[in-house]
């Protein structure tokens, strides 16, 4: 017997009542032993470990002083925390100018990313028409195509148009839907239940306000997957930006990162790129611990069953 | 939760910024307007210097100069100034490798300076060059024509730290550059006494491999006369025997101090892409090493108490000619830009004497401006490679010199691993860049290539 | 029967209730409509897809198009180009560096692409547990993702070291002994797998959000079953991940056939040693921007596609059989 609505067990309806706590219990409702948690915790900070070393070596890294790199073997913790690489790195580029730069560009990508990719999979996914399928294996078509191959004609194509050595060849493209997030949020939306949408098509809603009443709110797991990576992409990107952004009132964080890389290579000062990709991901590394909360809120408002 | 309305807002705000921030503008293109695409972000308050000085000259007292700081991904890749020529946003003004030049210039991406020299100097085409160092202008010369004057330069030595030698016993002599010209065989033998194993087997100490550092095929060719290219004849020349020596070269050492344990001691003791201060050298494990006269500053700043001292290269027997390869940089004019006399002198100034008096003893390497190399505006402590100079030679200028030494220097690491022979190796070599060279029928390098290059003051 | 909590009000009709009652017996594809309808849908449904349509032709067709044209001449990038025939689709069969560089990139996909879904599956597992301080464990697993490729290379062969670093650290509590990947044509190849999983993060999240998407409802029915955890997992999860499990691999296929960035800088952009590093899509590169060889490239470019193109239709196609759309044909 299945309900119609998403409803809580009966042990975690009781266990909220009481204000308790709903962790610790598995995928359906049951709680779950302590041991099995307890395993779980290892398991996750063992986990933990590993992925933190990339993230710990490049802070370890920034915090060193020079005569403190040149020992070998590389100490694990800094002697000396060095915060003035934090200060230096910064005064290298016109950090703000390039994190202005950079903000514009992905806030606007992700913004038109979400928007009409998510449009987009809903003409793939939600509607019947003639033809669907066979077009939709020309976006799994376009997974393929090679970039290089794009980097010529494209760019003449933004320098007939003048738009080269400004933000919109990085920008623009965004608007026009992409593969891969296509192909993501269509795999979603086909598990629309298709009853629904045609109930709501039988109450005269049009297929805009089903968009936005019924396929946005089951969507939002995946549309928050989509604005992450769109925002990561567009954030670290390195070859569009060295190619279309000339000027230094354009550039990137990214092409800031290569303010470290000298004609003399004795000059790559290490300390001062770490402490520069550091800044760089931060923001990214706030941005998810902030909106991955959204990968919860999407079920609870939308289950549908 | 992110409702339909915070999106458009957010929209409509990304748009806002998008309008207001987007557009970078270009300075409208005049008769004293130079775009310039710099040498580097970590480097530019040199250009910066030299733009300084010369609009303190008459002929640069109107000029608008715009530097900008374009990254490269890599010396090879011209993926951004093939498409900025193209879409003609290219700058007028261009600091690169000088490697690439006649490349670049085979496919149209530059221009040619004669008619330049023969509109604004008073002096005729060969005495204008002369000015520059022979090797250098060689290197930019395609078909007859010039591309590009050449800035700076370096040359190739040997690296020893005096520490370790004598720590093994080693006769210092022998490496004094003064005095003697080590032989092959003389460096072989200073390396089986220098080398320290563990119990495993592995290098706590070593000497010296022909593939470490600057040990490119290109710096063992020239000491063994192997030729990659005959002007006479016009014919590709990879497969030559003395071609199949310096790869042999490579061989006999891998096999004598197999590669795999050298591969590893020097994965331990100077990873790649370590930062400056990681190498062999500097942590007293490696004697010897084949680099130039930009090492000087990373061993002042962070090895200043060992004895690091710099030699000739090995040469085949005793008593041999020296020899070494030179690299450098160059300012050249992309194809589509904007020629005024202003630029001319600019490029002039910066190429020139007060140029490079201003920013060769800043990066450490050597000028290519004779009165630069005879007034010693350079490192006094890169002396020795300057007396190399005048027997130092460039790379072959050729229209397919980023194939060559691709395929060079991947033979080179197959040849040490043992997966292919010597031989073998020079016939791929050949069969790989000869096809490329046959769109260019007939081609000649400069006659002066390969000749020693008059230095005055040598 | 509703709680108002969780019926959206937005939706709420005659229609629907008596649509819900009828769920089960509705057939999970779409059913054939008549004909005024199918047309109706079809205006609405190529509007839906218009911005795409006309990216495709843009951004798609016509450099496609325009690389297809170029793979029949030789040309530099700059002069005009000379037209040669089908001579660069020959000199790519003849060529030993392309074959090297096909050997090269199936290893890596062979290798990498069941390996990164296995890792990407753990970490999604990982990240979903319901333990008070997920948001830090989900955060912490998907760092590594956010390292552009440039500073991780640094960092990453730090680790490699064959003597201190973590990795032959590692082998040596397993009784191994120093290994130098880098220095080795295979090893480097096995490296930058090993880098690639660190990344995995990007994988694990399209898992996550998948395994979100399943109702607990269909757990609580199978419980009720009497399913223990594990029979829960291969009954309902995973063939309820098959659609997003569908993605992963076709997106990890294209990835992995497109492996460009982390080798170009480990290895400097050379490929050493000995070839081991030198991608398909890295040789395609060179040839295009370091060899001005434009025609070449562009050749071995429709090659890719067409290689690509029929893995991922074959896969699509099989994947009829085994991915499962909606929720309640379970």
């Amino acid at each position: 017997m299945s309900s119609m609505i998403q409803t809580d067990a009966p042990s975690v309806v009781r266990a909220k009542k009481a204000g308790a706590e709903q962790y610790n219990r598995r995928a359906d409702g049951t709680p779950r032993p302590w041991y099995s948690t307890a395993i779980a915790r290892v398991v996750m900070i063992a986990l933990s470990l590993l992925f933190l070393l990339p993230l710990y070596w490049m802070i370890a890294s920034a915090l060193k002083s020079d005569e403190e790199l040149a020992q070998f073997p590389p100490t694990l913790i800094p002697q000396s925390w060095e915060f003035g690489n934090f200060v230096d790195a910064v005064t290298a580029m016109p950090f703000l100018q390039f994190f202005a730069n950079s903000a514009i560009i992905t806030v606007s990508v992700v913004v038109l990313s979400v928007l009409s990719n998510f449009v987009i999979a809903y003409g793939f996914a939600c509607i019947d028409w003639p033809g669907r399928d066979k077009m939709f294996y020309v976006v799994i078509a376009t997974l393929f195509l090679p970039f290089p191959v794009t980097l010529i004609p494209m760019f003449d194509l933004w320098a007939r148009l003048g738009l080269v050595n400004t933000l919109f060849p990085l920008i623009i493209p965004a608007a026009f839907g992409s593969a891969f997030y296509v192909f993501l949020l269509r795999q979603f939306m086909l598990q629309i239940p298709r009853a629904m949408l045609d109930a709501a098509r039988v109450d005269g809603a049009s297929e805009w306000r089903i968009l936005w009443t019924i396929a946005f709110p089951t969507s939002l797991p995946a549309l928050t997957t989509v604005a992450i990576f769109a925002a990561v992409a567009s954030w670290n990107d390195f070859m569009g930006p060295l190619i279309y952004l000339q000027d230094q009132d354009v550039q990137t964080l990214s092409i800031g990162l290569q303010a470290f890389r000298s004609v003399n290579a004795q000059d790559v000062s290490f300390n001062l790129l770490m402490a520069a990709s550091f800044l760089v991901i931060l923001p990214l590394l706030v941005l998810f611990f902030v909106f991955q909360r959204y990968f919860i809120r999407g079920i609870t408002i939308g289950g549908f069953k | 939760m992110i409702s339909r309305r915070s999106l458009l807002a957010g929209g409509a705000a990304a748009g806002l910024g998008l309008g207001l921030g987007a557009c970078a503008s270009y300075p409208d293109a005049g008769p004293n307007v130079i775009r310039y695409w710099g040498v580097g972000a970590a480097d530019k308050d040199k250009d910066e210097q030299v733009r300084d000085a010369f609009l303190e000259t008459d002929a640069g007292k109107d000029a608008q100069i715009f530097i900008d700081q374009v990254p490269s991904s890599g010396v090879a890749d011209m993926s951004q100034i093939i498409t900025a020529v193209r879409g003609g946003t290219a700058p007028d003004l261009w600091w690169m490798d000088r490697f690439n030049a006649v490349q670049n210039a085979s496919i149209g991406l530059l221009e040619p300076l004669d008619d330049l020299i023969e509109k604004y100097e008073d002096v005729s085409p060969e005495e204008f060059k002369s000015q520059w160092i022979q090797f250098a202008v060689d290197e930019l010369t395609y078909d007859g024509k010039l591309y590009g004057l050449p800035c700076t330069t370096d040359a190739r030595g040997l690296m020893y730290n005096e520490d370790v030698l004598r720590d093994a016993g080693v006769d210092l002599d022998l490496f004094d550059p003064a005095k003697h010209v080590i032989t092959w065989d003389q460096l072989g033998d200073v390396v089986e006494q220098v080398v320290e194993t563990d119990d495993r087997g592995n290098y706590t100490r070593f000497g010296f491999a022909p593939w470490l550092g600057e040990g490119w095929p290109y710096t063992w060719a020239f000491g063994l006369d192997a030729q990659a290219y005959d002007n006479d004849s016009a014919t590709v020349t990879l497969d030559s025997p003395e071609w199949e020596s310096v790869f042999q070269l490579y061989a006999d050492w891998a096999e004598r101090f197999p590669y795999a344990t050298v591969d590893a001691f020097m994965a331990t003791y100077q990873p790649p892409n370590a930062p400056p201060t990681q190498t062999a050298m500097f942590s007293g494990r490696l004697a010897i090493d084949i680099t130039g006269p930009w090492q000087i500053s990373g061993n002042e700043k962070y090895a200043p108490d060992l004895p690091l001292k710099f030699t000739y290269l090995p040469v085949a027997q005793e008593g041999d000619p020296t020899y070494t390869w030179s690299g450098g940089q160059c300012l050249v004019i992309p194809a589509g830009a904007n020629i005024t006399r202003t630029l001319w002198e600019f490029l002039k100034f910066y190429a020139g004497f007060q140029g490079q008096s201003t920013v060769v003893p800043q990066f450490g390497n050597l000028p290519t401006n004779l009165r630069a190399i005879e007034e010693g505006t350079y490192n006094p402590k890169a002396e020795l490679f300057r007396q190399m100079l005048p027997n130092s030679t460039s790379r072959p200028p050729l229209p397919v010199g980023s194939a060559m030494w691709d395929t060079l220097t991947r033979a080179r690491s197959s040849v040490a691993l043992g997966s292919r022979t010597a031989a073998e190796a020079v016939a791929d070599n050949q069969s790989m860049i000869a096809p490329k060279m046959d769109l260019f029928e007939g081609y000649r390098m400069p006659d002066t290539y390969g000749q020693p290059s008059p230095v005055p003051g040598s | 029967m509703s709680s108002p909590q969780a019926v959206d009000s937005r939706t709420a009709g005659p229609g629907i209730a008596a649509a819900r009652a009828a769920v089960a017996a509705q057939p999970a594809h779409p059913r054939p409509g008549r004909s005024t309808v199918r047309r109706r849908n079809l205006r609405t449904g190529l509007l839906f897809i218009s911005p795409w349509i006309v990216g495709v032709l843009i951004f798609i067709v016509y450099p496609v198009a325009y690389s297809i044209g170029l793979s029949f001449t030789r040309y530099s990038g700059m002069e005009a180009p000379t037209w040669v025939g089908l001579q660069n689709y020959v000199t790519a069969f003849l060529d030993p560096l392309v074959r090297t560089s096909v050997g090269n990139t199936v290893f890596y996909a062979v290798i990498a692409v069941p390996l990164g879904l296995i890792v990407a599956l753990s970490l999604a597992l990982a990240m979903n547990q319901n333990v008070r301080e997920v948001a830090l464990y989900r955060t912490i697993f998907y760092a590594p993702s956010l390292i552009p490729a440039f500073a991780m290379s640094f960092i990453f062969i730090v680790f490699l070291n064959p003597q201190f670093g973590v990795f032959n650290q590692v082998l040596g509590l397993f009784g191994g002994s120093n290994v130098n990947l880098l220095g080795d044509p295979t090893g480097v190849k096995i490296a930058i797998i090993l880098m690639a999983q660190l990344g995995a993060g990007n994988a694990a999240l399209i898992f996550l959000a998948g395994l979100r998407n399943v109702p607990r409802t269909v757990y609580e029915a199978a419980r009720v079953d009497g399913a223990g955890p594990i029979r829960q997992f291969v009954s309902i999860t995973f063939p309820l991940l098959t659609p997003v499990l569908l993605f992963n691999l076709i997106t990890g296929v294209s990835g992995a056939l497109q492996v460009f960035t982390e080798a170009y800088i480990v290895t400097n952009g050379t490929g050493d040693p000995d070839a081991g590093a030198l991608f398909y899509m890295m040789y395609l590169y060179k040839n295009a921007f370091g060899f001005a060889e434009l025609g070449y490239a562009s050749a071995l470019a429709v090659l890719l596609f067409l290689v690509g193109l029929a893995l991922a239709l074959l896969i699509f196609w099989l994947s009829r059989r085994f991915v499962n759309y909606d929720v309640e044909a379970g």
